[in-house]
């Protein structure tokens, strides 16, 4: 068993879950997106991004690259979201929120996509 | 560097985790803990200013409390912040300035600059193997005469050394092992300037590596090798090695030079020496009994050269298993006077003190002119820091590995007309050298000539190539009168002149000079910066041809016609 393996699959896949406990939900319903849920989705993600620093394999160069674009969807959607409620006070309106969802939903994707070359890899270094 | 940024980013992977930690804790416990705003309502940090708040304070800075005065909760949570995020980032700091610092890591940086460097030169280049004292000589050569050179060395002291030099031109240089390809090709062999390898190693076996890898990289270009051993010599040139330099044999034929006529040894040393030196006078090695102490590389080649011209030659030698049985020789170093009054030094004319230590070398020299003051002496000095030591004695001619090479190769690369200026004069008399001396020693003051080399092309010559495109005749003579006063002639010597395969040995003045020539001249580097105004501009030409400035714009042209067509009239 691989120490290291156990460890990034850990955070991958609580990177998918968070991610996808605040993508469900209504779409622009804000009692069904927490800020909270956001924030871990967000810290998860970027603790797998660094855990596959220096990875010269060629699958590990694949896996940076989908959660990098998953940290990247999940910050933009943390960014507008700041933006909304502090620097142009529109607050949470539904056309905002549908926004940070839809950029988090994006995210998801990228993450499945890190879940599944995780799954492929395995099978196939099956020993 | 890929291997290398990869190994970096693993290890920062500790530090950079270390750092989301302290900041996710320190922010979501802000957000948590219960404030009141200034109309006593709860209310708690959103993350936007928990984020803002931890920012300021875990890099220190502390703008205050913001947005409304904190409450103890908060001033708690605050403080715990604080030492965890200061902390964090003084680890995460050390460890990454630790990693930049990393030795392998800066030597790989290094590496990186050096490749980049030598893929962007723009000039021809040569590579040369080695930094010892030849390599530093012969690259100082070069640099005066702006020919550009890449160097590398398996020493470090040696790379630091061409580091604090200062040259006309930047020269790289690497710290690398010769005997890996991989480094000959980061040192540029596959680039389309390079012009040259040259090995100096003080390794034979090195130095064969190179010229084998030098040919199986780039087949075309010429290498230059030390080796010296005749094995190691046969080997290279098997596979066409372009000229191998053994100092031993080089300085025989040198010494054969200085036997056959002193006046070409003396030319030859004043053509290939630095300029601006005293002249000295030529070594009148004498006939007779010579004395040569130690029987190696060295002692065969002279003894060999010496019984060409008929000398009789008495060896001594500490190790008779170097002998073999093959000749006599007296047994003993020759340090002391005992061995040398076996030797019959007394009726002897000359001593060679050719022995590998150069504590033996002076002291078999010491003895000897105790015996007999007025020996001619001939040295070898193996070290290089020794030097001080030899000139001290009053040796006739010294031999030092290091210096014959630099000399062979430096006139190899710089000045390929000399060498064969050198192959032309052995077949003249005594008397033509001498008179050529002569005249040497009147134009540059009783000091050694600067040499350089001329080639009549569209690059180096403009202004002669293009009288000669248009069918006029220009005379070798043309180039030796002065710029300004045109009758006089300056003073400089054509030593030959290069058309084709063909060569013209004191070309006379009034030889045409043709597209193509490559001319060798002789004087002081004065006079090359004035002939260089004669071939690159053509009123300064025109000048000199006919005493007229010539006039360059349409306008003056055209008035100038008209003036001359009136007069004719």
């Amino acid at each position: 068993m691989n120490h290291e393996k156990v460890i990034f699959s850990f955070f991958i896949v609580l990177a998918l879950t968070l991610n996808f406990g605040f993508v469900i939900g209504d779409i622009d319903k804000p009692e069904h997106h927490s800020v909270y849920s956001l924030f871990f989705a967000i810290i998860i993600n970027l603790a797998a991004t660094i855990l596959k620093f220096g990875d010269r394999s060629q699958l590990g160069a694949m896996l940076l690259a989908t959660s990098l674009v998953a940290d990247l969807q999940l910050l933009a959607a943390a960014i507008i979201w700041g933006l909304a409620e502090h620097v142009f006070a529109v607050g949470l309106s539904p056309l905002i929120l549908a926004t940070v969802v839809e950029l988090s939903a994006g995210a998801l994707v990228a993450n499945v996509i890190s879940v599944i070359l995780l799954l492929i890899e395995t099978t196939l270094l099956h020993r | 560097m890929t291997q290398i940024s990869a190994l970096i980013l693993h290890q920062m992977r500790q530090p950079l985790l270390l750092l989301l930690t302290a900041y996710s804790i320190s922010i979501l416990g802000m957000t948590v803990m219960p404030g009141v705003d200034p109309d006593g309502n709860p209310w708690r940090m959103s993350f936007f200013h928990a984020f803002y708040y931890i920012s300021f304070t875990a890099t220190t800075i502390g703008y205050g409390e913001i947005p409304y005065e904190l409450s103890e909760a908060q001033r708690a949570w605050g403080l715990i912040s604080l030492y965890l995020c200061v902390i964090s980032w003084l680890y995460a700091i050390g460890k990454i300035l630790t990693l930049i610092q990393h030795p392998v890591y800066k030597q790989v940086i290094i590496k990186t600059n050096f490749i980049k460097l030598v893929k962007n030169l723009h000039q021809p280049f040569y590579i040369i193997c080695g930094f010892g004292d030849t390599g530093m000589a012969l690259v100082k050569a070069m640099s005066e005469r702006h020919m550009q050179a890449v160097v590398l060395d398996n020493n470090q002291e040696a790379i630091n050394s061409l580091l604090l030099k200062e040259y006309n031109i930047h020269v790289p240089g690497l710290l690398a092992d010769v005997n890996h390809p991989k480094n000959l090709i980061n040192a540029g062999i596959q680039h389309p300037l390079c012009q040259g390898v040259i090995g100096l190693t003080n390794d034979n076996e090195a130095n064969l590596k190179i010229a084998v890898s030098a040919k199986l990289l780039r087949p075309n270009i010429p290498v230059i090798c030390r080796s010296d051993s005749d094995e190691v010599s046969r080997n290279l040139s098997s596979f066409d090695t372009d000229h191998i330099i053994n100092p031993y044999q080089t300085f025989a034929e040198n010494l054969q030079m200085a036997l056959h006529m002193p006046g070409l040894y003396l030319l030859y040393y004043w053509l290939t020496g630095t300029p601006n030196q005293t002249l000295a006078d030529p070594p009148y090695p004498p006939k007779g009994l010579w004395i040569v102490c130690g029987y190696g590389r060295f002692g065969k080649y002279i003894e060999k050269t010496l019984q060409q011209y008929g000398m009789f030659v008495t060896i001594i030698e500490a190790n008779p298993s170097i002998m073999k049985g093959e000749r006599e020789f007296i047994h003993g170093i020759g340090t002391e006077e005992v061995t040398l009054r076996t030797a019959s030094i007394e009726n002897a004319v000359a001593i060679v003190a050719g022995t590998d230590n150069d504590s033996n070398n002076l002291s078999i020299i010491m003895t000897a002119k105790h015996i007999k003051p007025e020996l001619f002496v001939i040295a070898r000095q193996n070290q290089h820091n020794n030097k001080i030591l030899f000139d001290n004695l009053a040796i006739d001619i010294l031999m030092q590995p290091g210096e014959v090479i630099a000399r062979r190769t430096r006139s190899l690369l710089t000045l390929p007309l000399v060498y064969e200026f050198i192959l032309q004069a052995k077949q003249q008399t005594e008397e033509w050298i001498n008179i050529l001396i002569s005249r040497i020693c009147a134009i540059t003051n009783d000091q050694t000539p600067y040499i350089w080399t001329v080639e009549i092309s569209k690059n180096t010559a403009p202004a002669i190539v293009e009288l000669l495109e248009k069918q006029q005749y220009i005379a070798l003579g043309v180039l030796e009168q002065d710029l300004h006063f045109r009758r006089l002639s300056q003073y400089c010597i054509v030593l030959l002149l290069q058309r084709q395969q063909e060569y013209i040995l004191l070309p006379e003045a009034n030889t045409f000079l043709e597209i193509g020539d490559k001319i060798l001249f002789c004087s002081t580097p004065h006079f090359e910066a004035s002939i260089e105004w004669t071939l690159n501009n053509s009123s300064t030409l025109n000048y000199i041809l006919t005493g007229r400035e010539g006039s360059d714009g349409i306008i003056w042209h055209w008035l100038d016609q008209k003036w001359q067509q009136s007069k004719s009239t």
